[in-house]
């Protein structure tokens, strides 16, 4: 059964173009326009010799689920997957009546792999743009990683930017349900990323003169700062000067945003078993 | 015989403002395997609830309700039974053709599937690679008894399926109920307000009121059993005397609740004590008139 469900949600979103393309095509295209706005800008700094970092250039790119403004897109995609079925009274069409929990499980399902997708298109356009960057004479390309195994570390970043951005998309899901349309949770949520990424910001000027950015309750309230946490280590980044996270901290923040993801999953898997259809 | 849809006291209250209102109160009703049943009643008399509550859309606050003996909601009555309720919406980025393949493609591989025959069925043939975004009510209502059909149910529910309809259009969507009941064998229950069509297709109806059973019966038996005579006599008094409890004025007539035997002695009575009888003739009732009789009459099931 579940692989009908399954089967017939990725039929819908692959027939919905403006969602596929507004919701997880835009931003790897923006990403690229702005690697290559800053390819066709060089900037040489003095006493460094020229040459094309790829890891750097695919940790920044991936750093993209951060981003207050690409998370816009991918909420937006989120709403249109968990809430168009109220929109326009669709449920009463398929199957509720018959293990409802299914089509939820469905809906995320598809917007995690419409989030590989996205982040793998990034991914792809940062090395295209590495390799031009190389071909127009910036130097060779080089594979230097200070935190880890290259590949280790870009799994890594690729990891916590889709757990962050799948974690976006569950919020806006129960919010869906529960509001039964696409535009409340939508806006609401793009609300509370933007005032997130504001906090996480204050939060680590804070981090800077007092050394401390993950304390556990930071860390448990906003997703968005156990996320960034995870790429400190990762790339093993400076908090401030001296300071690194450590491995405890990262598992912690790991753990938040786990708890965050399987919160909002079985809020929504109950909110929906449970809710009358008696409208949509 | 067995009953596709059988309830027992069901209620159902939806919260409306401070006060909740009732949808459903203490309904049982048994609907016989077979046939076209109609389910008449106003807006608000509970029918579309009842519809959503055998499909397990919503869950009845008190009481029980079995659809092919099972579970509403059961994953087996996904396939076995075929729904259109209310005005039927759409992907409207769907053609119907797609609209259908996703749906067949979620009741799974059990029965070769073919849009076009169910597009031709439901006259939308021509319309098979249109977006349903461009379609009008009536397409609509096509294309979502065509969803109600798609796995060869057994028990087919349909919420007024004319609804938005041209005369053409409401003649074939006839034709077609009638068909799926007498040729493919398929129980069909619809909701209606037009009496017209559901004494024209129905052989049983159900009349509900404010969420519960007014009447239910065949359409022959409740309309047989209404028979009145209407009588224009002078004066109107002494037939109205006469008759008593029995008797209603209608205008200038007197329209007289009795049985067929009892009409030569009521017309001789009435002229041994003076009446002058200018005309007497029985008054068929329409569905119509048992309706507006349940629901505002008073009358009993």
């Amino acid at each position: 059964m579940f692989s009908r469900v399954l089967a017939a949600e990725f039929f819908k979103a692959s027939h919905r173009l403006p969602l596929l393309f507004w919701g997880f095509v835009f931003v790897p295209i923006c990403s690229f326009a702005a690697d290559i706005f800053v390819l066709s800008n060089p900037i040489h700094l003095a006493g460094i010799e020229p040459r094309v970092d790829l890891l750097l250039l695919l940790s920044r790119a991936l750093e993209i689920g951060s981003s207050p403004l690409a998370q816009v897109f991918f909420i937006v995609a989120a709403a249109v997957i968990f809430g168009s079925e109220y929109d326009s009274e669709t449920w009463r069409l398929m199957a509720p009546r018959a293990r409802r929990t299914d089509w939820i499980w469905a809906k995320v399902l598809v917007y995690a792999a419409g989030l590989l997708f996205s982040l793998t298109l990034v991914a792809l356009s940062a090395s295209l743009c590495a390799l031009l960057e190389s071909l127009t004479g910036f130097g060779p390309i080089t594979w230097q990683a200070s935190g880890g195994a290259p590949i280790g570390v870009l799994a890594a970043l690729f990891g916590i930017s889709w757990l962050e951005l799948l974690l976006l998309g569950l919020v806006t899901g129960v919010l869906a349900v529960a509001s039964r349309s696409v535009l409340i949770p939508a806006i609401s949520v793009i609300l509370v990323a933007f005032c997130q990424s504001i906090l996480i910001s204050l939060v680590r000027l804070g981090s800077v003169v007092s050394g401390d950015l993950s304390s556990t309750a930071k860390l448990a309230l906003l997703p968005g700062l156990a996320a960034e946490v995870g790429r400190f280590f990762a790339t093993h980044a400076v908090v401030s000067p001296g300071i690194y996270i450590t491995a405890r901290e990262a598992s912690i923040g790991l753990a938040s945003l786990f708890t965050w993801i399987a919160s909002t999953l079985l809020l929504t898997l109950v909110w929906f078993s449970r809710q009358e259809l008696s409208r949509e | 015989m067995l009953n596709v849809i059988e309830t027992e006291d069901l209620d159902k209250r939806f919260a409306g403002g401070r006060k909740s209102v009732a949808a459903l109160n203490r309904f049982s009703i048994r609907v016989p395997q077979g046939g076209v049943y109609g389910i008449l009643g106003q807006n608000g008399a509970g029918k579309s609830t009842l519809f959503r509550i055998a499909l397990g859309l919503v869950r009845p606050d008190t009481g029980t309700v079995r659809v092919l003996d099972r579970q509403p909601g059961a994953a087996s009555n996904l396939y076995e039974v075929g729904a259109m309720i209310e005005t039927p919406h759409f992907f409207n980025f769907l053609t119907a053709r797609q609209t259908l393949q996703m749906l067949a493609q979620l009741r799974g591989p059990r029965f070769a599937f073919q849009p076009e025959s169910l597009l031709a069925r439901v006259g939308l043939a021509n319309a098979a690679d249109r977006k349903v975004h461009g379609f009008s009510v009536g397409m609509k209502q096509r294309l979502g008894i065509a969803c109600a059909l798609i796995s060869r149910p057994r028990l087919v529910i349909l919420d007024e399926p004319t609804s938005g309809m041209d005369p053409i259009g409401i003649q074939e969507i006839r034709h077609l109920i009638r068909e799926l009941s007498a040729k493919d064998g398929v129980t069909v229950v619809l909701a209606s307000h037009q009496l017209e069509e559901v004494s024209k297709l129905c052989d049983r109806v159900a009349i509900m009121h404010q969420g519960s059973l007014r009447a239910e019966g065949q359409v022959a038996t409740l309309l047989n059993g209404r028979e009145r005579l209407r009588l224009i006599v002078q004066p109107i008094e002494h037939a109205l005397a006469l008759l008593n409890e029995r008797a209603e004025r209608d205008g200038d007539a007197v329209l007289a609740a009795i049985d067929r035997d009892d009409a030569p002695l009521l017309i001789s009575s009435l002229v041994n004590t003076g009446t002058r009888v200018f005309e007497a003739r029985w008054i068929k009732q329409s569905l119509e008139d048992v309706f507006l009789r349940h629901v505002f009459g008073g009358a009993d099931v």
